[in-house]
């Protein structure tokens, strides 16, 4: 729980012990350690501390009752605490966001599963009270399929909205891994179209087939970055957001910023997205390119 | 193995026993672990309540015979004590191992492995490890979410430090309202006290931990104050009107309806609600776009592009 501490966990185990142990007699003191995520001789203790609770008169007629027999638990007389306790908000939040991607990943499945969860997920909610919503998901259900083909060493064939071609194209890509960065998902895959290693935004995938064809990705290229571009960057007005778009936080005092990228267009491309805010400072002939591209647009406007 | 632990479980035993009311002198009499004088009880029973409420156990206060000015005492009504999800079938508990398996070392992974281990008690085994296929990467959710929820449900307001728009930190004072989770980022909603009003933070921009005040029940959600803030920033007020070439921007494309404009250009009509975002987009697709309408908007572009002329020449 978010800032309990140690002595109150251990009372939240506590009263947890007594309904799962009731409902799971004989269970192995190691298996019950596992279960609650302490050690066997913390749980041994704890066992202990519940034996000298129970109702008030504290008699051995009143305390609760653990039995250890060659390293198996047993509970009696503990009627008073036999009771499943309530979720805490956060333990049903968890369970909530949980679902969630559950359901997400369920897509194409079952139908009955998905009916189920949906149901379970309502049931949540409503214990919530719109305390925390759960919108559209970043895991997709290509995900999965995405795994499923890495697994697999299975080729994919993927339809991919390009920012910098400003087309969705469709590549027979070998995928390597799903990797997290900044709040978004990337599939790196070698590009049989590039002949290279790329990484694809997965919220700009709109579509992944299996290939079937064999993978050669194997043996991926080592040069991860085969021409690596170094690029200086002015930014002016909002910084924040210039940061999260080009994912780099290393914008120095004076609001210039150096990039290494791999595709030269992407660079004038950005300039002019975030126009006015950013200047391209070197190389100079991209310069050029950016003042050209600026023109081009706007000779749309004088027509 | 403190004692206090043993005290608090006793507390909890007698008071979930009890069918009637137990005043405190009973509970000071009866339950195991109160010692000391009258003020140092009260005190020792004032925290153990606290404490009680912070794993979620409410005691109430009542009276047994309201007829009667007899002394207010305490007890836990097993309603409320007792786990809120009726008509759990073994599948469902199996859903519900999956879900909390999602999260293993994240950053929810702790509590959704306590509110499973509630749930197995209920003791309809069910211990499948998976109905649906899914996902091998494990989720991960921003390290603040726990404080977060913790914060909004016990109501403590909070502190943190937030990036501005120049990437500067600042100290942020929030009562948080909601939180909610779209496109990939969490963001909360809640009062800022400074500036009085309803804020939308992106967690991503937090730059610390959050720092909750101890206080809980601070503050009150104005719901129809929040309702009318989530309107506001999720309606689509505007409408442009762009053109965009045949072929080209599916991303324009699939944010607007689409119609015939010439040989060589689609009108596409979208809906938008930040200017910004509008304009980074068209200008994105570079020659492949043009804004019709609105004429503030087009002037916007114009102006901004100009300027880049300037700058690059």
């Amino acid at each position: 729980m978010a800032n309990q501490s140690a002595p109150m966990q251990e009372v939240a185990r506590l009263l947890d012990l007594v309904p799962f142990l009731s409902t799971h007699s004989h269970i192995s003191l190691k298996e019950l350690a596992h279960e609650f995520g302490i050690s066997e001789k913390a749980m041994a203790s704890e066992l202990t501390a519940l034996s000298m609770c129970g109702l008030p008169g504290y008699t051995p007629y009143e305390l609760i009752e653990i039995f250890f027999e060659s390293g198996f638990v047993t509970i009696n007389n503990h009627d008073a605490l036999d009771i499943p306790r309530a979720l805490t908000q956060l333990e049903v939040a968890s369970l909530l966001i949980g679902l969630e991607i559950l359901r997400d990943s369920a897509i194409g499945q079952d139908e009955g599963l998905i009916s189920k969860i949906d149901r379970l997920i309502s049931q949540m909610k409503s214990l919530l009270g719109g305390a925390i919503e759960v919108g559209d998901n970043p895991i997709t259900a290509f995900q999965t399929i995405i795994e499923g083909a890495i697994a697999a060493r299975k080729s994919l064939s993927i339809k991919y909205l390009s920012p910098v071609k400003d087309e969705a194209t469709t590549r027979i890509v070998d995928p390597l891994e799903i990797r997290s960065e900044r709040s978004h998902l990337y599939l790196v895959a070698y590009c049989h179209n590039a002949q290279s290693v790329r990484n694809f935004r997965l919220d700009r995938v709109q579509e992944v087939i299996e290939s079937g064809s064999a993978v050669i990705s194997e043996e991926v290229p080592n040069e991860e970055n085969p021409q690596l571009t170094s690029v200086m960057i002015k930014v002016s007005g909002d910084q924040r957001s210039v940061s999260e778009a080009l994912s780099t936080s290393e914008i120095s005092p004076d609001g210039t910023v150096e990039l290494n990228i791999f595709t030269p267009e992407w660079v004038s491309k950005a300039v002019i997205a975030h126009a006015p805010h950013l200047e391209l400072l070197s190389p100079q002939d991209a310069r050029g390119t950016v003042a050209s591209a600026a023109k081009n647009i706007l000779a749309l406007y004088s027509s | 193995m403190s004692r206090k632990s043993e005290r608090l479980v006793n507390l909890t035993i007698a008071l979930l026993a009890t069918k009637r009311y137990l005043t405190k002198a009973e509970i000071f009499r009866s339950v195991a672990g109160y010692s000391g004088d009258t003020e140092a009880k009260d005190r020792m029973f004032e925290r153990d309540k606290d404490d009680l409420r912070s794993l979620g156990i409410t005691i109430e206060l009542g009276s047994f015979d309201p007829l009667f000015e007899d002394e207010a005492g305490y007890r836990i009504k097993p309603e409320r004590y007792q786990l809120q999800l009726k008509d759990l079938d073994a599948l469902s508990i199996a859903l519900l191992s999956q879900a909390a398996k999602l999260w293993r070392e994240a950053a929810l992974g702790p509590s959704a492995q306590s509110g499973l281990r509630k749930l197995r008690s209920i003791g309809l085994g069910a211990d499948v490890d998976s109905i649906v296929e899914v996902t091998k990467s494990s989720y991960s959710a921003p390290e603040q979410l726990p404080d977060l929820i913790e914060a909004i449900t016990s109501r403590h307001v909070v502190t943190f430090e937030y990036l501005n728009s120049q990437l500067e930190s600042e100290v942020r004072k929030v009562e948080p309202y909601r939180l909610s989770n779209s496109r990939g980022y969490w963001y909360l909603i809640g009062r800022d006290a400074e500036k009085s009003a309803l804020r939308t933070f992106r967690l991503d921009r937090f730059s610390s931990s959050i720092n909750l005040s101890p206080k809980s029940d601070a503050f009150e959600v104005n719901l129809n104050e929040l309702d009318e803030h989530e309107d506001n920033l999720f309606e689509e007020v505007n409408v442009a009107t762009l053109l965009v070439r045949k072929g080209k921007s599916p991303a324009l494309r699939n944010e607007g309806a689409i119609s015939e404009y010439n040989a060589e250009w689609d009108k596409v009509e979208i809906q938008y609600h930040s200017t910004t975002h509008l304009l980074r987009e068209v200008l994105w697709a570079g020659e492949n776009a043009i804004i019709l309408t609105p004429d503030d908007l087009r002037q916007t572009l114009i102006q901004s592009l100009e300027k880049v002329v300037t700058s690059h020449g």
